[in-house]
């Protein structure tokens, strides 16, 4: 191994001893960032799940015309770019745009409106997988219990809540990772729109490997524990 | 039938764009057990889910106690005077005594009131016991228990049967079939019991009607159904072995 090698990896180490000391001495900056990416990514996947699960009874257990259309767009949004997402929404909120009025663009609330739209479509969907796997009388022997519209949506929901907390989770962990739709809608300003991904673009680009460094580990736990509650919610989901 | 409890005129039911029940008249009578026999795919289910208000109707009404569902009666409030139990328990999660009460709490009967129900319901099917037990830990007999409480708890003007114990093995079948006929005695509900078992019908219904391709053949007791089939088809699907040999019905009526 060469000097220079040698440096790269005393580097790297030094990076990595330095992000955990940013962590552990609960470093204001690097704290407050994890704290926003928090709260933008869980406001975006609870309104996703405010609005998404409701639409998933409605596909599923509706008849009409272009059903199948719209839980194609669902697929479909499966797989949507967060930077294309990025540059429509950025598109529309432009002074000039259809949307300017509204004065969302580089605030946080331009990000949860992306995160938000890029996460519905993996709730709605899971919901009305988790809807169509159950067995289809089921809804009927509940009416036929004498519940209401919304007792049966209760009911149904208890049922799957399961899927329904896999979905929560599957959109969370889609939107917390995320970075070009947060870096276009928020532009990465400190203290307001900066959060983990898009610090950890910014602060690698200038050589502050450490801040990166530390950014990624919180994401990496974030999304660790995203995947592990997941495993235990599916590990413990045969017991009623 | 002028004193009937239900009674549905010329319902007829579409499923997947195709006439799967013709315009069919019915009617039960408060303490009276109706069955409705036939071979797969005859419609009995459908009969049975449309009786209930759980299908959409082509055409035709149904009333209860000579309200007319839809016009005087809301789905919701038909659905609150009638119980259901299908093929599969159909539990949903947590305990059997939570299972059985249900239906109390969504027709809004009060918690003080609740107890004094449920608990001679749990007794009646022999599951007080399993009161507190997850329903994910019973077996199909005491899964279907709990059904059967869970609906008769209710108290309900008209009783939904949907082979309750198709899904059940012979001995537990055939003693739940008493347990039933012994409840379905004391009550004075009117009950539709779809079936695919002559025995069960023999044992369960004063009156049967045979449907087959959604058309009824014939309505008669189960006894007479037998004896009596009034077309080669009804022959047919209520045994061709006593057609064949004009003695005795192969079943023990």
């Amino acid at each position: 191994m060469g000097a220079g090698s040698w440096d790269y990896w005393a580097e790297i180490g030094q990076g990595f001893t330095d992000a955990v000391l940013l962590l552990v001495t609960g470093d204001s900056e690097t704290w407050g960032i994890v704290r926003q990416s928090l709260a933008i990514s869980v406001s975006a996947t609870l309104v996703s799940m405010m609005l998404g699960v409701p639409l998933g009874f409605w596909i599923a257990y509706s008849r009409f015309r272009g059903r199948g259309l719209l839980l194609a767009i669902c697929n479909t949004g499966f797989g949507l770019p967060p930077v294309v997402v990025g540059l429509i929404l950025s598109i529309l909120l432009l002074r000039h745009g259809p949307l300017g009025y509204l004065n969302l663009r580089f605030t946080p609330y331009a990000m949860v409106i992306g995160q938000f739209i890029l996460s519905m479509p993996i709730i709605i969907n899971l919901t009305v997988v988790a809807l169509q796997q159950l067995d289809p009388k089921l809804r009927l022997q509940i009416k036929a219990l004498g519940a209401s519209r919304w007792q049966t949506v209760w009911l149904l929901s208890r049922e799957i809540r399961l899927p329904l907390l896999v979905a929560y989770m599957a959109g969370f962990g889609a939107v917390v990772s995320e970075v070009g739709a947060s870096q276009m809608l928020g532009g990465n300003l400190p203290g307001s729109t900066r959060v983990l991904t898009t610090a950890i673009v910014m602060e690698t680009s200038m050589g502050h490997y450490d801040r990166a460094m530390a950014y990624g580990i919180v994401l990496l736990l974030l999304v660790a524990l995203v995947v592990g509650l997941l495993t235990w919610l599916q590990q413990s989901g045969g017991q009623r | 039938m002028n004193n009937a409890l239900l009674q549905a005129s010329a319902i007829s039911v579409r499923r997947d764009k195709r006439i799967t029940l013709q315009p069919i008249d019915f009617a039960a009578r408060a303490g009276e057990t109706v069955g409705i026999y036939g071979p797969n795919g005859a419609g009995k289910s459908t009969l049975l889910l449309a009786l209930a208000g759980l299908l959409p109707l082509e055409s035709g009404t149904i009333a209860l106690a000579g309200q007319v569902l839809g016009r005087d009666l809301r789905p919701l409030a038909y659905h609150r005077r009638i119980a259901a139990v299908f093929q599969q328990p159909l539990l949903l999660r947590g305990t059997v005594a939570h299972n059985v009460e249900l239906g109390l709490t969504l027709r809004g009967i009060g918690r003080d009131e609740r107890p004094a129900r449920v608990v001679p319901a749990l007794q009646q099917f022999s599951i007080a016991h399993l009161a507190d037990r997850s329903v994910g830990t019973l077996s199909g007999g005491e899964a279907q228990r709990t059904s059967l409480a869970r609906a008769l708890v209710l108290n309900p003007d008209v009783l939904f049967l949907d082979e309750p114990f198709a899904a059940l093995d012979q001995p537990t079948r055939r003693r739940l079939v008493q347990e039933l006929a012994g409840v379905l005695r004391t009550k004075q509900m009117a009950t539709v019991v779809v079936t695919h078992d002559l025995m069960e019908a023999s044992i369960l219904c004063d009156r049967c009607i045979i449907l087959d391709s959604g058309v009824v053949l014939q309505e008669g007791s189960p006894l007479e159904v037998v004896r009596r089939p009034q077309t080669a088809r009804v022959a047919e699907i209520v045994g061709s072995e006593y057609i064949a040999n004009a003695s005795e019905p192969p079943y023990p009526l």
